[in-house]
């Protein structure tokens, strides 16, 4: 089955229905906007507990590893936040139609499917930048020493590293939830994920606080782009354009291989029945 | 009375027998059920490789405190980690048929999921809580080994009472998985360090309406000999089990409340 027929829609066309899906993904995560209120009363109750263990840790030494007082105040909101924005672990949609067959339909229709589950998973993020991530830092500034950038362009980087953080991320769960079609439970897997990919990107502690050896072999993963590098560039801490490069090269590699495998996956989808 | 016991293990062997069908999966997620509680451990390690002291407690002190935090909220865990259902059985309508049925709604819901897996915590704390006793010397007299025995279980009590009013939530929340989320977890999170480590506001929210301090802190505070530094007094470490009953009993009123008010979702 082809994703791009012969007469299939135009470019313009499959670029407006990526749009509308992106907004369809922004508008299911509003139309469940309790669930988002909820969430950020977790979100703020493990920042505020982690801003303060490690402002503890560093006030007295007057900083670690390049963090001072306002850069790890900031890590911990803008790291709980952005958590929920590129959203390690999901509900495993995907692999829930594999494994009962219902992904037959959304493999048949005239899109490419991981562009337009990445369209909605944007759409969705960026419903989260609102809910999720903005009022954290509302809550860190007016609480504690939080550091704002200093340079300007500090922002609209960070705005690019959180979206190839978005599309990194979404990318590693597409991938995760596509092993489905060759082993049938990947709970085990997924819920192995959804523990140790927190830490490893950077969410329980920076990773600059990590033994070198550890963070040497962490800088061959794809997890320090998926959170610890758009917070590196919010606390402006490390080169910007090195960071956004590595980014995009996660990026853009996932992506193939991503692509790869589903076309691998496709082959083993038999549509039965008429 | 004897016959009903009969009817909770037949259930309860049937929940546990399905479960080790699946070796790959059971073994994975028992992993994770370790980790999970290990990130803390990572964390407190990598933070002492930078600095000498937490709070003002060094680093054998800081894991005394996070082993029976850990084996308190693994137990815990263990036996009420089913209570995490409770809004998706209210949402699907699944409670409406437990209370039906002519047995305890509570103990239906704990047994709904016993799930092995989940000792992965508790494996973790406890041997947290060998190291430290071993490496840090705490001295074996007969009034420690009394407290560590007696703190783990009056903890998991505890964090059990909060456990079940945030669960509570659900009769009146349609939504409310992340809120129970976050009091619990959140819980696990800050009973894992010293006290000493936050802020005033933060103490009060979290001792006063969820009593904490007393499911690791007083007590890590006797085993490593050392009087607190924010002037608890020293009778606090052996309040544990007085301080669970307390709760427990509270918490039991809120649910009873609860299910007093619930009135099904409908269908």
């Amino acid at each position: 089955m082809s994703m791009l027929s012969v007469n299939g829609p135009s470019a313009s066309a499959s670029v407006r229905c990526y749009a509308r899906l992106a907004l369809a993904g922004f508008h299911r995560a509003a139309a469940y906007w309790k669930a988002s209120v909820a969430g950020l009363i977790s979100n703020t109750t493990f920042a505020l507990i982690r801003a303060e263990i490690l402002l503890v840790a560093v006030a007295p030494s007057g900083g670690i590893a390049g963090y001072d007082e306002g850069r790890i105040v900031a890590y911990a909101w803008v790291s709980q936040g952005l958590y929920s924005v590129v959203l390690l672990w999901g509900d495993g949609e995907l692999s829930k139609k594999v494994r009962t067959g219902d992904v037959a339909i959304d493999v048949s229709r005239p899109w490419n499917l991981q562009g337009a589950l990445l369209a909605i998973d944007l759409g969705r993020a960026a419903f989260a930048v609102i809910t999720r991530l903005a009022p954290p830092i509302a809550i860190g500034a007016l609480f504690f020493s939080f550091r704002f950038p200093e340079r300007t362009a500090a922002w609209p980087l960070f705005a690019v590293s959180a979206v190839l953080a978005v599309v990194i991320s979404f990318t590693l769960r597409f991938i995760l939830e596509l092993t489905t079609f060759w082993l049938m439970d990947v709970k085990g897997v997924t819920q192995l994920y959804s523990v140790v990919a927190g830490t490893l990107s950077g969410l329980t502690i920076p990773l600059a606080f990590f033994p070198h050896w550890a963070q040497e072999i962490l800088w061959l993963t794809p997890f320090p782009a998926v959170l610890q590098f758009p917070v590196d560039i919010f606390i402006e801490r490390g080169e910007a354009g090195e960071i956004l490069l590595q980014q995009a090269i996660w990026a853009a590699g996932l992506t193939l291989f991503a692509q790869f495998l589903y076309g691998r996956a496709q082959r083993k989808l038999v549509i039965q029945g008429g | 009375m004897a016959e009903r016991i009969a009817v909770w293990l037949v259930i309860l062997r049937s929940r546990i027998r399905s479960q080790t069908q699946y070796r790959t999966s059971f073994s994975l997620n028992l992993l994770s059920a370790g980790l999970s509680q290990g990130t803390e451990l990572v964390a407190i390690v990598c933070l002492f490789a930078q600095v000498d002291a937490l709070g003002g407690f060094d680093r054998s002190e800081v894991l005394t405190i996070y082993a029976l935090s850990s084996t308190a909220f693994g137990i815990c865990e263990f036996f009420g980690g089913s209570l995490n259902m409770l809004p998706t059985y209210i949402r699907t309508g699944t409670f409406d048929i437990l209370m039906m049925r002519p047995l305890s709604v509570l103990g239906q819901l704990l047994t709904s999921e016993v799930q092995l897996h989940r000792a992965g915590r508790a494996v973790v704390g406890v041997l947290m809580l060998g190291y430290v006793v071993g490496a840090t010397g705490v001295p074996m007299t007969g009034q420690n080994i009394l407290l560590l025995l007696i703190t783990p279980l009056a903890g998991a009590l505890v964090i059990g009472a909060v456990w079940l009013v945030s669960s509570s939530m659900s009769f009146w929340l349609i939504k409310g998985e992340e809120v129970t989320v976050s009091v619990t977890y959140g819980t696990n999170l800050l009973t894992s360090y010293p006290m000493t480590v936050f802020s005033a506001p933060v103490r009060v929210v979290f001792s006063c309406i969820v009593p904490a301090a007393f499911v690791a802190y007083y007590p890590a505070l006797a085993l490593v000999d050392r009087p607190d530094p924010l002037g608890a007094p020293e009778y606090f470490a052996w309040s544990g089990p007085v301080v669970a009953g307390v709760s427990l009993a509270v918490a039991a009123g809120v649910w009873r409340w609860g299910i007093h008010q619930y009135k099904g979702v409908g269908s």
